[in-house]
């Protein structure tokens, strides 16, 4: 722990002794190390997000049915955000909305009903697909105005998610209540994005003038959705609490 | 004289045969201007008596086609063909030159033959897929032999009936004999008369060894009867058959499942088939309630039988090794290609079920049966029983919704359609 708090610490302080080499002056950051050297316009932002998420369906009904049959490992989500970073704040950073989908899935063999203790061969699963409308607020001044390449960001919004499970490669039915549904509810996350660019100006340059990527990232997020339709008693919670990684870039 | 005019001049100069030739006219063809002749081939136009079943093209055989004695039909288009033999031979050697179609070093088989209407340019013929497939699977005598593995007993004649020039000339009365081991009627004639093997060209030599479609190559061309020769211009139409379906998997267990049954399989050692396509999966009793009770494995008003093992008897219908086309209403599920498992689904819970497994090929044949696994479908607990059984009153379908129980996007949707009221009151 202190190596790595001593690490953090060297590294901060290199980033530091970058940053003041710059200035600043009415029109902004400027010298060696200023990241304002005819940038193309900046519009917004693409994730590409992969995470742990394990649906909360046993906060939403009395026992464990979901940690009774997928047991009690992690699960883990692939996603895309775009974000339309509509505001520049001055020395804040962008505000805008943003629109993201994910997929997850998890499966296992289900129990003999008349010996719970075994395994049968049939397979059952569960899939979720969360999407969310979020407004996403990233405070790009440190890097901006500083040259310190982090960038907290904040995303608040609405969850809605289709799920739907399976047993034996068909559609689950009980009862005849098909299993598939949907889910809504609140959203928020919270996330550190380190700035990629200051590992190679000159190739983060070149991705500017060719392609128009602004700033590349890469970033890590705590996030929670409450997708239980709002409290509803209907409605399978499969949202989760949980921790995504990924890479970003501003276009 | 202008340095332009110049230039035109020497154009002129060295043009002028060339217009004076194009201006000319054209040579009247007669039959000594053989280069003209030709027999095409309108491959796009293929059609066959039998209707193609499943994405199979018009160039790819299978075995039944061959047994429903299926005839192709090929569209030629025939120019100056007045006078000469319009013939299709098949081989694996060109059949163009006269001792390939006759004599000691016999390599083809005629499949076709016809004399063209001379007011027409547009014919059809009408080629047997057995005819296609008989110097294949039955002995024909030819020089070298195309069939590799012959059955024993057969005595298919290959004698010549007719025609001026006979593909019999060597071979007599089939030596080896035709697959089939059936009496043969199978003829190959000359000039005149094609092949016209019977069911028994149907029957692949050395069957368990086919991991592979065979290629053929029907070649078209006018003969002139009175020398044997070839004239004009010959083309040709290739394909491929196969007559046998794949090997079946020899490793087949069976795992429990809530009305169903989940089959692995596979080989040992593993298959060099490149053509299979997918696996089918056949049950006995067939699926559905009724042949339960039907084989008496099921009380005509229950929902699920009482046994909870596979002590039963073996199955009577399922053999290892039969050919599974003959199982068609038996089968009760299927598997992909790339796949070692499958379910048998829609069936009933108690009921023991005798499970085999049979490949099929992109040529839709169905190979023969696996060895035969026996299984009990018993009640499972899938999630989403879990997720019901623990009180959750999620699912129904992605477009359920209860305004009763569910105000929360009620109240939104008429907060937003009251704020947008209000603003455009405002506007205004």
């Amino acid at each position: 722990m202190k190596r790595f708090a001593a690490f953090l610490t060297l590294g901060l302080l290199g980033v530091c002794d970058v940053a003041s080499a710059q200035a600043v002056d009415e029109f902004g950051a400027y010298g060696a190390h200023s990241r304002d050297h005819g940038e193309s316009p900046q519009y917004g932002a693409l994730e590409v997000r992969f995470g742990r998420y394990i649906p909360a369906v046993d906060s939403s009904v009395p026992g464990t049915p979901f940690k009774n049959t997928f047991g009690d490992g992690n699960r883990y989500m692939f996603g895309l955000e775009g974000d339309w970073q509509l505001v520049r704040i001055p020395h804040l950073g962008t505000f805008g909305p943003g629109l993201g989908w994910g997929y997850t899935n998890a499966s296992s063999l289900a129990r003999l009903a008349n010996n719970p203790s075994e395994f049968s061969a049939e397979t059952t699963s569960l899939s979720v697909m969360p999407f969310y409308l979020v407004g996403v607020l990233r405070a790009d001044v440190l890097a901006r105005d500083y040259g310190i390449p982090i960038v907290p960001y904040a995303k608040l919004g609405v969850g809605y998610a289709l799920w739907w499970a399976s047993d034996g490669g068909t559609t689950s039915n009980v009862n005849g209540v098909v299993g598939r549904g949907t889910s809504y509810g609140p959203q928020y996350a919270l996330g550190l994005m380190f700035l990629l660019d200051v590992l190679d100006e000159q190739t983060a340059r070149d991705a500017d003038n060719s392609i128009g990527i602004n700033n590349s990232y890469i970033f890590g997020e705590l996030f929670d959705s409450e997708l239980s339709g709002f409290g509803s008693n209907t409605r399978m919670n499969v949202g989760a609490s949980s921790w995504v990684l990924g890479l970003a870039i501003e276009f | 004289m202008t340095s332009t005019r110049r230039v035109f001049a020497l154009l002129v100069a060295a043009l002028a045969p060339f217009l004076i030739l194009a201006l000319l006219p054209a040579p009247r063809a007669d039959a000594q201007t053989i280069s003209t002749m030709a027999a095409a081939v309108n491959s796009v136009g293929i059609t066959h008596t039998i209707p193609r079943t499943g994405f199979r093209t018009n160039n790819q055989l299978n075995y039944s086609d061959c047994i429903d004695d299926d005839v192709v039909k090929v569209p030629v288009t025939v120019t100056q063909g007045a006078g000469y033999t319009l013939q299709a031979w098949l081989g694996i050697a060109d059949c163009t030159p006269a001792t390939a179609r006759s004599g000691a070093l016999t390599q083809c088989w005629l499949v076709a033959s016809q004399v063209p209407n001379p007011t027409s340019v547009s014919t059809e013929l009408d080629i047997p897929v057995r005819a296609i497939v008989a110097g294949y699977t039955l002995d024909l005598g030819l020089s070298g032999g195309i069939v590799t593995s012959p059955g024993t007993g057969g005595d298919t004649s290959i004698s010549g009936t007719g025609g001026d020039t006979s593909i019999s000339g060597t071979g007599g009365s089939a030596g080896a004999g035709g697959a089939s081991g059936t009496s043969g009627t199978t003829t190959s004639a000359g000039i005149g008369t094609p092949i016209n093997p019977g069911p028994e060209a149907c029957v692949q030599p050395n069957a368990s060894a086919i991991v592979s479609p065979t290629n053929f190559n029907i070649q078209f061309f006018l003969i002139d009867p009175s020398t044997n020769a070839v004239v004009g211009t010959a083309s040709s139409w290739t394909g491929q058959f196969k007559l046998v379906g794949p090997q079946p998997p020899n490793n087949v267990s069976t795992g429990i499942g809530e009305d169903l049954l989940v089959v692995n399989f596979s080989y040992t050692p593993p298959t060099t088939d490149t053509s299979i396509n997918t696996y089918n999966i056949y049950c006995d009793p067939a699926p559905g309630g009724d042949s339960a009770v039907d084989a008496g494995l099921l009380a005509p008003d229950a929902s699920a039988g009482t046994a909870a093992d596979c002590s039963a008897a073996s199955s009577t219908v399922l053999m290892e090794g039969a050919n599974a086309t003959d199982f068609g209403s038996y089968v009760c599920g299927t598997a992909q290609k790339t796949s070692q498992s499958g379910n048998a689904s829609n069936l009933i819970d108690g009921v023991p079920y005798h499970i085999a497994v049979a490949a099929t090929d992109t040529f839709y044949n169905t190979g023969t049966l696996s060895t035969v696994g026996c299984g009990v479908p018993q009640p499972v607990n899938g999630f989403f029983k879990e997720y019901r059984n623990a009180g959750g009153q999620g699912g129904g379908g992605y477009c359920s919704f209860s305004m009763k129980r569910e105000p929360a996007p009620l109240f939104a949707l008429l907060a937003l359609a009251l704020g947008a009221a209000l603003r455009r009151r405002r506007a205004t």
